[in-house]
């Protein structure tokens, strides 16, 4: 099972100290380790059960839960009053198989991943590698966690190609402390993983009509499980 | 011109002290440290689960070298290195000299690879 551990704090800053800002409650998880769980799926099933623990945690005592990787964003919206999880150890990556992938789908399978939010840049720089691929664009830094990029729209861009956001084609996010409250999004004009994939997420699959906003072009699968859930009822802030 | 021997000796252990007193770091170029976002160090290791070692070990004349093991811990899940410092002290040479080599004292401090 996942482990979390938590720190009574009065204050919190960012790694650029443009705080503090008030805070009650840090928690940080690890995942259960490998040789006690040995699957990465069954450790990313796991940790979600846990936030969703501590969801609900929060919820009970009537407060706001935020979570944050690298702490690099400068906006004050980057912190909650109440409390946040440092979700850096929620590291999980794995490439996507051809057969885990929807009938429809338009990608080249070898261009899918699967990255868990708490991935830096770095990391997954480094996982891309390690499958002869690469981030199209890149800054000068990489330690911002996946989801911060997402959220924030960083890391550089390219007459031809956008920053991190555009590589995502799916979202694993956990919106709450219900069973039914972990829900994958991907466009319906564009789906990428099978039902029966999906299914293994312990997800319930969501595809919506999405306009597209720019030309088709080959685009890694990013899904990320547990974005940031800034309020009690799960409202995404990103 | 008065020459002060008591002056001379202080700048002379002066000296000593701030030249012999340095740190050497290695870090890797592939990886991640691993974090720790209950720390408060405010220094070089912000945000990342240090682990200090300060202690003295004992060598005899014949040797010529000193294997630390790296264990895993809650500070170091991995078991993997990704920075390591060394430091050196006038404290640390100090006691070399006096025990002729018999007892070193160890500074070091490392961070290990993010699980």
């Amino acid at each position: 099972m996942a482990n979390t551990k938590s720190k009574l704090l009065t204050e919190w800053d960012t790694l650029h100290n443009n705080g503090p800002f008030p805070l009650k409650l840090l928690y940080q998880t690890k995942l259960e380790g490998e040789r006690e769980m040995p699957k990465k799926l069954d450790r990313y099933n796991d940790v979600a059960l846990e936030i969703q623990r501590l969801i609900r945690e929060s919820h009970h005592a009537g407060e706001g839960f935020r979570a944050y990787g690298s702490a690099w964003s400068m906006n004050t919206i980057a912190s909650h009053k109440d409390r946040m999880h440092f979700n850096g150890f929620m590291n999980l990556s794995m490439p996507i198989r051809a057969a885990d992938c929807h009938p429809n789908n338009t990608y080249d399978p070898t261009n899918l991943f699967l990255f868990e939010c708490g991935n830096t840049i770095k990391e997954v720089s480094e996982t891309l590698a390690e499958n002869g691929k690469s981030l199209k664009t890149t800054g000068a830094s990489s330690g911002q966690t996946l989801a911060g990029c997402v959220s924030t729209g960083v890391h550089g861009s390219a007459l031809d190609s956008g920053s991190v956001q555009d590589y995502v084609v799916g979202l694993n996010l956990i919106i709450g402390p219900n069973p039914n409250d972990i829900v994958y999004l991907e466009p319906k004009s564009k789906p990428a993983l099978s039902d029966a994939f999906i299914q293994t997420l312990n997800s319930r699959v969501i595809r919506f009509q999405a306009k597209p906003m720019h030309k088709e072009r080959a685009i890694g699968l990013i899904i990320i499980k547990y974005l940031s859930i800034h309020t009690l009822m799960s409202r995404i802030v990103w | 011109m008065h020459y002060d021997p008591i002056s001379y000796f202080l700048l002379l252990l002066s000296v000593c002290f701030l030249t012999s007193c340095y740190s050497v770091r290695l870090r890797n170029v592939n990886g991640t440290p691993q974090p720790d976002p209950f720390s408060d160090r405010d220094d070089y290791y912000r945000g990342m689960a240090v682990v200090e070692v300060d202690t003295t070990i004992g060598i005899n004349m014949t040797s010529k070298d000193f294997t630390y093991l790296i264990k895993e811990k809650e500070a170091c899940e991995s078991g993997k290195i990704n920075i390591i410092e060394y430091r050196s002290t006038f404290g640390g040479l100090l006691l070399n000299a006096i025990t002729f080599g018999k007892k070193r004292k160890v500074k070091i401090k490392y961070v290990c690879e993010k699980p």
